[in-house]
């Protein structure tokens, strides 16, 4: 495991009151063999750079449930069209897309 | 039972390393193939961490497609192993069954295909979003809707009661193929909202932490301000109560009068049996 990978890791099972200060990420840091850029980033908590730096994915999507039932395509079956219009189940549907 | 393939849906909760519960990292670790949808670029390397051959559903999304047709071919991916015989575990950010659509679809048609398959609850949003803002839903009740859904559809706001709504920075997008919408959907929301909210009325941004080096985001405005507010897909909008609870005075006089009914009609002997048979007989 990287070494920021595992201190990010042990700093989110760590228990403290309140959010994590710059005094204590410094603390967390200093004993740390790190690359001098890594090191930067992470006092900075420039989040994308540490991602970047450990060559991670520069683009993340989240999951979203959609709002609606798809519309189906033409020339599917026409019960699933019924469905969509039950007043009761749009989530249903929605879900099922 | 069709075969050995089975399905695990996990949550990972939202925090790096302090939310996974025992039980999920327990399928993550003993899975024969482990599928991952998380919400930040250093989770999915931490998780990589813990199984070198995860496999990434990110590559599945694509702006050309609609976000529908990513997810039924996260289901499909996680589903082809099942059938195979192997023991999957598909990994999601905060609850698998929190406004996932994908997990819920995987559990289903797994099940409906005669294998085994559970989803283990992991922290959500939601949960980081009663805590970090001190709201308790149990309270004055708390009601919750996709944000687009809420414009799409008629719902019945209480004012009485918190309105959460999520996604809100993708409020209004029919296409699904988009990260953000623009400030003009914003004041469409914000018109939806003006029936039961005054213009003035304080609203919360929230973000949840997802990293323990980041700051949860807990801004306020005015709802009228709102569309000049940067958001995320990361986004909640919390709109605090604008009314006192209302006392339904007709339902309260009927329960005083059940009451007074009750406590004037003296015990009887069967009504006595009735409740030690119920609860203080161990043996019944």
């Amino acid at each position: 495991m990287s070494i920021v990978i595992q201190l990010l890791e042990a700093l989110g099972q760590k228990g403290q009151i309140g959010a994590l200060s710059n005094a204590d990420l410094a603390d967390a840091v200093a004993g740390l063999e790190l690359d001098p850029a890594l090191r930067s980033a992470l006092l900075r908590r420039d989040t994308a750079e540490l991602s970047r730096l450990l060559k991670g994915r520069s683009n993340i999507m989240l999951l979203l449930v959609p709002a609606e039932p798809e519309v189906p395509a033409e020339g599917e079956d026409g019960d699933e069209q019924k469905d969509d219009d039950a007043p009761d189940q749009p989530a249903i549907r929605a879900s099922a897309a | 039972m069709v075969g050995n393939g089975s399905l695990a849906c996990v949550g990972l909760g939202m925090l790096l390393g302090g939310h996974l519960s025992p039980r999920a990292r327990s399928h993550i670790e003993t899975a024969d193939c482990v599928f991952a949808a998380v919400s930040d670029p250093l989770v999915e390397l931490w998780l990589q961490d813990l199984r070198p051959d995860l496999r990434s559903l990110q590559p599945l999304y694509d702006s050309a497609k609609p976000r529908q047709q990513t997810y039924r071919e996260m289901v499909e991916v996680m589903l082809v192993e099942v059938r195979a015989g192997r023991r999957v575990c598909g990994v999601f950010y905060g609850h698998p069954g929190v406004f996932a659509q994908a997990p819920h679809e995987a559990v289903a048609q797994a099940r409906k295909e005669g294998f085994a398959a559970v989803m283990e609850p992991g922290i959500s949003a939601a949960d980081c979003l009663y805590a970090d803002l001190g709201v308790d839903p149990g309270r004055v009740g708390c009601q919750h809707f996709e944000a687009s859904q809420f414009l799409f559809y008629r719902r019945r706001v209480d004012p009485g009661a918190y309105l959460v709504l999520w996604q809100v920075g993708l409020v209004g997008d029919r296409s699904y193929r988009r990260r953000t919408t623009t400030p003009a959907h914003r004041q469409l929301l914000v018109e939806r909202l003006r029936e039961d909210y005054p213009e003035d009325h304080c609203v919360i941004v929230y973000e949840a932490a997802t990293l323990p080096i980041s700051v949860m985001r807990a801004e306020n405005v005015a709802l009228i301000h709102l569309p000049q507010i940067p958001l995320s897909m990361h986004s909640t909008l919390v709109v605090p109560p604008a009314a006192a609870l209302q006392p339904d005075a007709a339902m309260l006089a009927r329960i005083a009068a059940l009451e007074d009914a009750t406590t004037t009609a003296a015990p009887t002997a069967h009504h006595q049996k009735e409740f030690t048979d119920v609860h203080c007989d161990p043996a019944a």
